[in-house]
């Protein structure tokens, strides 16, 4: 059977949204991003993008470009939250979505052309999903495999169906430059182009022998990928790897005490998102910033069990503390729960920790949950808090 | 030093300290048997990790009393290879061991005896005497049951404390299930605060028991951190475990549940057939409760699943409830009897696995989510 992969694509997702969400912005250049002495561009409107601007540029760049752009700094809560409804979305056309990043996915629709008829119609469905719930438009890429599925949904952007599936790829791909190849970098390329490689069809040309002799089992890679071969799947994500909260501050601090106070209420913060969403963190970590030279330090424990309540993370997250100097002046303070697992896991029940602390303040906390959603935030309150 | 014996009786004394004698330990002399000759006509051999030590008693002709520390597994190696008769051993200089055996030659290369650590004596302790017979079947029924895992110190080993000067109990828990035993004895047990035995001094001791047919009592004793245990002419001391043992009184249910009658051996076999599609060799299988029937219940979803009722005296509302099997089967193994009853409240709570009749040995074993 054929393979029929899509990569959906958002268009200028971070700015789209600001457009949408404010009219004021509506056909004007916009660029999400810090404007701050170190800031950096998130998304630029398709309106700035004329002008050059482009993203992971430095603002003052982006500013000397296109002076009347109008900065925004990014709401990333609800890009986030954006991009579970698109996700949400993908899934009607697929049980087989793998999300890329916050707003692109490939998605596996092989074998679906008798519920939903020809890729060609089912991606312009797609589009029209998306944009009837969240006013936003995407890009699609068609093809039998990720690698030609991503490079085709980029070249009819905004609001483009790219289709690949045809027979003659490789003749397609021969004018090509190799940095569209997945997994080439500058390194890659300059080492590349060294070896005077450089079009699709430049590797198509040379041998696999070459190849492997030069970049490794990286070579051999390549050189499938440069005849438009990819064989991996759409493997849907494995879910969140992690719940943090971190915080830089507005004001330097200094000292265990202070670092605590704000240490306490992220336990908090990230317990109740882990109670929220059935998840117990095995591992916690502790990240600092310190102003001075801008060095970060993290520290971190893995556990037996996992752990679902803000006093027991907190806990740990003091021990974690003791190992880190904390006479510095800080600027950003963390925790982090990782190594999720779900919250009843099948198993063995044990016969000595029924009525465990952790249980109880597990207990404890659910509860005020519950008496928070009922009555309003704010109302139960953690020692600390 | 100098001496001959038995090539038999050493070979069987060498692999008594196999098990001891450490080799995985930094300390080389570790991996060594302590080998002293007295003018009495005593061969003395011991080896120890440091956490248990072993130290056996044999005859030979001592023609030049001396100590040596040698490699237990490759003395071993050697010895056993050996036809039965004679072996002559001779110390030379710079700790070579000279073995000799019919036309067999070996130089061994050994360490200086002085460096052998110290096992502790037990001189002063009150020591106690009880049938090894009882000793051994006690051991056997808690040291399944020890806890594995290093984070839980306390849980590594078994249990001992004395009730009323009469009855010695043992108890191990791995944190998932226990395992209780108790017998009176008519002799006094001068002894009073619980200890716990770490897993390797039981094991060694029942190894030693286990060679040895013609023991009949064996004597037990305990100091603040050590403990000792003589049988025959082997002397074992043991490191005890420092820490808490969880309160045992606390976790074995009080309230009787449902009392359910089954036979030991129907359970038992249906029990292996069915976990061989329990979920990923979990051993996780279903008991349903229905009517004066047990049915065993196994599912693997890649796999497939597994069925088989078993008649037993059950009355009472149908209960579901998940155990590990190898938990069961194992307890299973350690009962005479062939009926056995098995104690259940509801799905959450502890099950007491016990023999119909027998007193004083019990098991408790927590539930599985399945």
């Amino acid at each position: 059977m054929q393979r029929i992969i899509f990569h959906v694509d958002m268009d200028a997702f971070f700015a789209a949204i600001e457009q949408r969400d404010n009219p004021k912005l509506r056909g004007k250049p916009v660029i999400v991003g810090g404007t701050g002495k170190r800031g950096v561009v998130a998304t630029a409107s398709y309106e700035a993008r004329v002008f050059g601007v482009g993203s992971a540029m430095p603002s003052i760049q982006a500013k000397e470009r296109c002076p009347h752009g109008i900065f925004v700094p990014p709401r990333m809560s609800v890009y986030g939250q954006v991009s579970k409804e698109i996700m949400q979305i993908f899934g009607h056309f697929s049980p087989l979505v793998e999300p890329l990043s916050i707003d692109e996915a490939f998605l596996d629709l092989s074998g679906t052309e008798k519920l939903f008829g020809p890729p060609q119609k089912t991606a312009k469905r797609l589009q029209e999903e998306v944009f009837k719930a969240t006013k936003l438009t995407c890009s699609v890429g068609i093809a039998e495999n990720k690698f030609l599925a991503k490079l085709c949904s980029e070249m009819n952007k905004p609001k483009g169906i790219t289709n690949f599936l045809f027979s003659n790829i490789p003749e397609k791909l021969k004018p090509l430059p190799l940095n569209k190849l997945w997994g080439v970098g500058p390194k890659t390329l300059k080492k590349l182009n060294a070896l005077n490689l450089k079009t699709f069809g430049d590797i198509q040309r040379s041998d696999e022998e070459t190849m492997v002799e030069h970049f490794g089992a990286h070579g051999q890679k390549l050189f499938h990928l440069a005849y438009g071969r990819d064989e991996r799947e759409v493997t849907p994500g494995e879910g969140q790897k992690s719940i943090g909260s971190e915080m830089t501050l507005s004001e330097d601090i200094q000292g265990t005490k202070e670092v605590t106070k704000y240490i306490r209420r992220q336990c908090n913060e990230v317990a109740k998102e882990l109670r929220k969403k059935g998840l117990r963190g095995r591992g916690v970590r502790v990240k600092i910033r310190y102003t001075q030279g801008f060095i970060t330090k993290t520290t971190q424990k893995t556990l037996e069990s996992g752990l679902q309540d803000s006093t027991s993370i907190f806990d740990i997250a003091k021990q974690l503390l003791a190992r880190l100097d904390l006479n510095k002046p800080m600027r950003l303070v963390g925790v982090t729960a990782f190594e999720l697992t779900q919250e009843q896991e099948q198993g063995q029940m044990s016969l000595l920790d029924k009525n465990s602390k952790q249980e109880r303040r597990e207990k404890l906390e659910a509860l005020s949950d519950k008496i928070e959603a009922k009555f309003g935030k704010g109302v139960m309150l953690p020692p600390g808090a | 030093m100098k001496f001959t014996t038995q090539s038999s009786e050493l070979t069987k004394a060498l692999f008594r300290v196999q098990g001891i004698a450490d080799k995985k330990s930094t300390m080389p002399i570790l991996a060594h048997v302590l080998i002293e000759a007295s003018n009495a006509g005593e061969l003395r051999l011991s080896a120890t990790d440091l956490e248990v030590g072993l130290t056996g008693n044999y005859s030979a002709e001592v023609k030049k009393p001396g100590s040596i520390a040698v490699h237990a597994r490759h003395l071993y190696d050697i010895l056993k290879s050996l036809p039965d008769g004679d072996v002559d051993f001779e110390v030379t200089d710079n700790h070579w061991i000279k073995i000799t055996s019919g036309k067999s030659n070996f130089k061994l290369v050994g360490m200086t005896g002085d460096d052998f650590p110290n096992l502790p004596s037990h001189t002063e302790t009150d020591i106690f005497k009880i049938p090894s017979d009882d000793l051994a079947q006690m051991i056997e029924r808690t040291i399944f049951c020890v806890s594995s895992d290093d984070n839980r110190h306390n849980l590594s080993g078994v249990y001992c404390e004395v009730r009323d000067q009469k009855t010695l109990r043992l108890v191990a828990t791995d944190g998932h299930r226990l395992a209780f035993t108790e017998k009176n004895f008519t002799n006094e047990l001068p002894f009073e605060d619980g200890v716990i035995v770490p897993k390797k001094g039981f094991q060694e001791l029942r190894r030693v028991l286990q060679d040895n047919d013609a023991v009949e009592t064996v004597e037990l004793g305990f100091t603040n951190n050590s403990g000792f245990l003589r049988a025959d002419n082997v002397t074992l001391t043991t490191r005890l475990i420092e820490g808490q043992f969880p309160d045992y009184q606390q976790v074995i249910p009080k309230d009787s549940g449902e009392e359910i009658r089954i036979s030991k051996s129907k359970l038992g076999q249906a029990l292996k057939r069915v976990s061989l599609l329990s979920q990923g060799k979990s051993y996780g299988v279903r008991f349903q409760f229905n009517d004066n029937t047990l049915e065993l219940v196994a599912e693997d979803p890649e796999l497939g699943n597994a069925h088989e009722s078993i008649e037993v005296a059950y009355q009472g509302e149908p209960l579901t409830i998940g155990f590990n099997a190898r938990y069961i089967m194992e307890v299973l193994g350690l009962i005479s009897e062939e009926s056995i009853c098995l104690e259940l409240t509801d799905d959450l709570s502890p099950g007491i696995i016990q023999p119909l009749e027998e007193k004083g040995f019990l098991t408790v074993i927590m539930p599985m989510r399945i």
